[in-house]
């Protein structure tokens, strides 16, 4: 059964969840957000635009121990999970659409099993985008500046407050024995809808063409001088890897603790666009130019993913565009590779 | 048995040297796995049987060219330790200065210290066999090479930029501020905390393996900064790698 909640009763929810969940929220920095633990329950931010890194960070931890180990002792190595029980507090949908990519792609054999059972104690109220949060994004593109699921709840103002849809039983625990919600009525659905039509119409398109062909046009293009332009351009920098919320590559390393036996492993994060991220054990590296790495980014989201699990792994947040001080724009390529096409 | 190594300082700031006195929780630990048997900040012997060699500073004067091989000669593994030895460092920046003015700025007179010639990194010398970068050195970064040393494992560097480090960290990029930074072509393992502090990078642990030194210096072009200036921020650490700007050679 949904609910709705009136503005001044979202503080006092909050407070209630943080008796029970660390609870992460968008909050700012400097001019921008994060997501981060909240210390206060007015601490979090509603209207924020996109957060430098992705919630699902906080799922899919960088630093995170995996296995510990007794270099004098085989025998007590032992796969460790750090899990704790968290909420992701508004959500916005291009985030939650990421999530559910990462859910599918890492419960593949062999599963990650540290981001499985993290994720199964992450709480996810999601808060709906009814106008676009920054200029530089492509979700309305990629049709995912609204999620039909993935989040236990979902806020969406609807002036009189928020409307809250209960999507599963953990969503419907938190909501349902909370003072703050009421059940909502016939007048609040006819609002919620009403406020959705309006949003929708303030987003638009980035890419000009038909997404459903931009994977076939890419591999047509496989060879096109874009790569070169841009790969004279990149900085190999890897800032889009790490920002994106669908980039789920990482190393390993190992630490050692001071008594020289006891050590753990852990993930951390790499990237494909580095340098080094293709280089194997002989010295050679089987991409190379920054020209190739890009290429493969692109083709990872837009073809390779796509053809494994029937979607594109890019969800349009933007955030790849904001954070690459060499100004490369996905939006830039699409738009490039659209208008092959008519060539 | 211990490994017997020793620490030695040419031309610096003996800042790394004091990096691993900063140690304070993990020293005890420290020498039950490693024998000290030369280090002036922390001890008065000084002995010659040492088999790793810990080299701080740049050579500067050609007197230290010889105590440099003499090291060399006496280590089975000499490692360049801290961004003087590893790329000259700051100390590079007389190389750029006419030396009578730097002279009489440092010493107030022209005739001291005359035997001074160009800075040089330790490999400009000596064969080096491993670096650990920064100024100064990262204490935990030295720690785990040490580890790697006992154990026999080979110690690996971070091969990637500080940008990763910077970005895992949710930092907001000093660039896209419209501040001047290095991290993109910087080795990291520093963990960012120059931008995390808000402050630029300055290139201290040296270049990475492969680094787009041209989009950088087009990049800072684009953001209003001159082609003067951009060259001094490189040539404040890196100033051995012969780094300008478009336009003077290449273009």
């Amino acid at each position: 059964m949904d609910r709705t909640i009136k503005y001044d009763g979202v503080e006092g929810f909050i407070a209630r969840l943080m008796d029970n969940y660390d609870v992460i929220a968008p909050v700012p920095r400097e001019d921008r957000f994060v997501f981060d633990l909240l210390t206060e329950p007015s601490g979090a931010v509603m209207e924020y635009g996109t957060t430098l890194l992705p919630p699902v960070k906080w799922i899919y931890r960088n630093n995170e121990p995996l296995l510990k180990f007794d270099l004098e002792d085989i025998e007590k190595t032992k796969a460790v999970i750090d899990v704790r029980q968290q909420v992701l507090l508004f959500v916005h949908p291009c985030d939650i659409n990421a999530i559910n990519i990462m859910d599918e792609v890492l419960a593949e054999e062999p599963a990650d099993e540290n981001y499985l059972a993290i994720r199964r104690a992450t709480v996810i109220i999601g808060y709906e985008c009814l106008t676009p949060c920054r200029e530089d994004t492509l979700c309305y593109d990629k049709g995912c500046h609204y999620a039909d699921r993935g989040y236990d709840v979902i806020f969406t103002d609807i002036g009189s407050g928020f409307y809250v849809r209960v999507e599963t039983g953990r969503g419907k625990e938190i909501v349902g024995g909370d003072p703050s919600f009421r059940k909502a009525v016939y007048d609040d659905r006819i609002a919620l809808m009403l406020r959705r039509d309006e949003g929708g119409l303030r987003f638009g398109r980035a890419v000009a063409g038909e997404m459903g062909k931009l994977s076939h046009l890419l591999k047509e293009n496989y060879d096109d001088d874009i790569w070169d332009v841009k790969g004279e351009r990149c900085l190999s920098c890897g800032a889009c890897n790490i920002v994106c919320p669908t980039c789920y590559c990482f190393d390993t390393v190992d630490e050692i603790g001071s008594d020289m036996r006891e050590g753990c492993r852990y993930r951390r994060w790499d990237g494909c666009q580095l340098e080094g991220f293709c280089k194997v054990a002989s010295g050679e590296n089987f991409r190379d130019s920054a020209a190739a790495r890009i290429r493969h980014r692109v083709f990872k989201k837009e073809v390779y993913l796509k053809k494994r699990f029937g979607r594109s792994g890019c969800v349009g947040c933007g955030r790849c565009i904001d954070s690459c001080m060499a100004g490369i724009s996905i939006i830039d390529i699409f738009n490039h590779i659209m208008e092959k096409r008519h060539a | 048995m211990r490994p017997k190594i020793g620490v030695f300082s040419f031309t610096s700031c003996e800042g790394c040297q004091l990096q691993v006195l900063n140690l304070e929780d993990e020293l005890l630990h420290l020498i039950e796995q490693v024998e000290f048997v030369n280090f002036r900040e922390m001890m008065s012997e000084k002995g010659e049987n040492y088999e790793i060699a810990f080299v701080e500073g740049s050579i500067t004067r050609e007197s230290e060219e010889g105590d440099l091989e003499r090291i060399r000669n006496k280590a089975g593994i000499l490692v360049a330790f801290g961004a003087c030895a590893h790329i000259g460092g700051i100390n590079v920046l007389k190389n750029v200065c006419p030396k009578d003015m730097w002279l009489t700025a440092t010493y107030g007179r022209r005739d001291l210290f005359s035997d001074t010639i160009p800075v040089k990194r330790i490999k400009d010398v000596v064969d080096v066999d491993y670096v650990l970068p920064g100024c100064p050195i990262d204490k935990e970064e030295f720690l785990r090479f040490v580890q790697a040393l006992v154990l026999e494992i080979e110690p690996r560097l971070p091969d990637y930029p500080v940008c990763v480090e910077c970005r895992s960290r949710g930092n907001i990029c000093l660039v896209e501020q419209g501040r001047w930074c290095l991290g993109s072509v910087t080795r990291a393992g520093c963990d960012a905390i120059c931008p995390t502090y808000r402050d630029n990078c300055t290139g201290c642990r040296g270049l990475t393996e492969d680094p787009n030194i041209k989009s950088l210096f087009n990049i800072l072009l684009e953001k209003g900064f001159t082609r003067e200036q951009i060259e001094s921020k490189f040539g404040l650490f890196n100033g051995l790698e012969g780094i300008s700007g478009p336009g003077s050679t290449e273009d």
